[in-house]
């Protein structure tokens, strides 16, 4: 049996729709969890033998009415801080304006891979850290012997650093 | 927007450690260029790409996850499960679910647990609803539990909690509304450890032991930097404001939006805001309710009633009261009432010389006040009995003890201009505070 269009379109940008929903929270697992909650409603939808056209910003305002009622529901339970609304208005139009397909963020997984084989050995650690095992700026710092500014200067250069090599990539590529 | 003061804010906001303020002021950023919009998506989608990787290399080296993840699969339906719903659709959502949860798999596998990172503060006095912050998550405060860089403090109207560093220094955090402060643990580039954090929000007081010349503790709020070798203080930061108040000691307040700097010493407060002259000013008693202060004209804009010529020519002209020396000598003008407990406000100007004086008990006590450029200055002094303190155009002004004065002469206020000098006097005030 073939999919719904609509499962078919949420598989193929899962990805741009779960950055932007990170983008929204700045919080991985709350990002995943919305980003399942988004998924289930467009699945009902699809269900209901709905057509959403185009799919992406129809897709985004689902995930930005789950994700406001998660910051309902966290500042309910008073654990989270949630985002200005002005802010999520700007992230919202930010992504609009720059909408990527689902082969162009497969590509950009690809260009990420290699690209961070390019740091250096330590920065490459403090990434695998923060992202792969997770642990916090503290705990980096103390393994490292940083100081945690030192930590969060080096995260945020390294996260520049990833940004212009796979932009690199993909504007050398694209040229091709 | 500077491209520096983005990338601030942006950094800051990856990190969770942007407050209020600056994620507004970040939107703000990127409503006005298409530029930083495409950077702010760029690298969220770098993260993304991140936590991906990081997936998919958890994938590869647990091969239970596909179980967990069918474990959380058959938990989700039970979760969901509807009578009225039909079985194809929850079967269509459930093979999805599968599928996104396998390529979602950080839920699943284990962390390998965390070691605690290195407190600097330890948490004491909590009291109310008090929440120790790592990023956006909070958990309930405890007593005696240790707080680290990057983490923050929050506390609840009404509720109070205090932070001990190693040397002693306390910060309370407390309020009216809520309050919430940010700690960072830097140390400077001979490795002293530095004590600096974020005023978010809210208020609070600090007790701040002798600080390294080298590593002063640096207290941010929305609109300044506060810099600290050793006091006692209060600060109160607002979206629009920071207020910090001086038991003891002296601290640097820097606005930063223009980067103009006081000093305020102990007995005054300064206020950083865009609406609102950075200076220090003497801290007034707070009147208490249904007891409003009386404020009265110090001169009636006629004549000296109520004032007591001592030297020189007097006189009132336009509600200006203007004395000169005669003869090459000085003019003085006393009051017949007295000023015991309460707070002066008059504006001064000087001519023919750089210096006057306000005095008070005579000789006894005195304000030298000098004029470095000609024109009206606003004088403001704090007496409460015997303690005095003062500003010129909001910089504290040096008290001079003279040790002479009779004694019918307590209480009383004098205005002193030297030889050769005019000195006008207007707009002056007395606002008698209330015990």
């Amino acid at each position: 049996m073939q999919q719904p269009k609509l499962t078919r379109d949420l598989l193929e940008h899962r990805q741009a729709l779960l950055g932007f929903i990170f983008a929204l929270t700045r919080d991985f697992d709350a990002a995943e969890e919305i980003f399942q909650e988004t998924a289930l409603a467009i699945l009902d939808e699809a269900g209901a033998g709905r057509q959403a056209e185009p799919f992406l910003p129809w897709a985004r305002e689902v995930a930005r009415r789950r994700t406001a009622e998660h910051h309902r529901a966290q500042s309910q339970k008073r654990r989270a801080i949630a985002m200005p609304e002005v802010l999520l208005d700007t992230i919202a139009r930010s992504f609009d304006e720059n909408e990527e397909s689902g082969e162009e963020s497969r590509s950009r997984q690809k260009h990420l891979a290699a690209c961070l084989e390019t740091l250096t050995e330590r920065v490459r650690r403090m990434i695998e850290l923060r992202y792969h095992q997770c642990q916090s700026v503290g705990e980096i710092a103390r393994d490292a012997r940083w100081t945690t500014d030192a930590v969060h200067v080096a995260l945020s250069r390294a996260r520049k650093a990833l940004a212009d090599c796979v932009l690199k990539r993909a504007n050398t590529a694209g040229a091709r | 927007m500077e491209r520096e003061r983005f990338d601030d804010l942006l950094a800051r906001y990856e990190e969770g450690l942007a407050s209020c303020e600056e994620l507004a002021e970040l939107a703000t950023g990127l409503d006005l260029s298409a530029a930083f919009r495409r950077e702010l998506v760029a690298r969220n989608r770098i993260e993304t790409g991140l936590h991906e990787w990081s997936a998919t290399r958890a994938v590869a080296a647990r091969p239970s996850v596909r179980a967990a993840a069918e474990r959380h699969a058959r938990s989700r339906r039970r979760e969901l499960s509807h009578p009225r719903a039909p079985q194809w659709r929850m079967g269509l959502a459930l093979a999805a679910l599968i599928t996104l949860a396998l390529l979602g798999v950080r839920h699943f596998y284990s962390v390998e647990p965390a070691m605690p990172a290195l407190s600097i503060a330890t948490l004491e006095s909590v009291t109310g609803t008090v929440s120790v912050m790592r990023g956006s998550l909070r958990e309930p405060a405890r007593n005696g539990s240790g707080l680290s860089g990057g983490e923050g403090l929050l506390t609840e109207k009404g509720a109070r909690a205090s932070m001990r560093f190693a040397d002693g220094t306390t910060i309370a955090l407390s309020g009216d509304s809520v309050s919430r402060v940010w700690l960072r643990a830097p140390a400077n580039s001979a490795g002293t450890p530095w004590k600096q954090m974020t005023l978010d929000v809210g208020r609070l007081e600090a007790s701040v032991a002798p600080q390294p010349l080298s590593a002063p503790m640096i207290i941010n709020t929305a609109h300044s930097e506060i810099k600290i070798l050793g006091t006692q203080f209060t600060l109160e930061a607002t979206s629009s404001m920071a207020r910090v108040e001086v038991r003891e000691g002296r601290v640097q307040m820097k606005r930063t939006g223009d980067g103009k700097a006081v000093e305020v010493g102990g007995g005054f407060f300064a206020v950083a805001s865009r609406d609102v002259e950075l200076a220090s000013r003497p801290i007034t008693a707070v009147p208490f309710a249904g007891t409003p202060a009386v404020s009265r004209s110090l001169f009636n804009g006629r004549d000296l009633s109520g004032w007591n010529i001592l030297r020189g020519a007097w006189k009132v002209e336009n509600g200006v009261v203007t004395g000169n020396g005669l003869e090459g000598k000085f003019a003085r003008i006393e009051s017949t009432d007295s000023f015991i407990s309460g707070d002066l406000v008059c504006k001064l100007r000087v001519t023919g010389s750089r210096v006057a004086e306000v005095q008070f008990g005579g000789y006894r006590t005195f304000f030298p006040v000098h004029w470095e450029t000609p024109g009206w200055k606003e004088l403001q002094v704090r007496v409460r009995g015997t303690e005095f303190l003062g500003t010129l155009d909001g910089k504290p002004l040096q008290l001079v003890q003279g040790g002479s004065g009779d004694e019918h002469t307590l209480g009383l206020l004098t205005f002193y201009a030297t030889a050769h000098s005019t000195l006008e006097i207007k707009d002056a005030h007395w606002t008698d505070s209330k015990p």
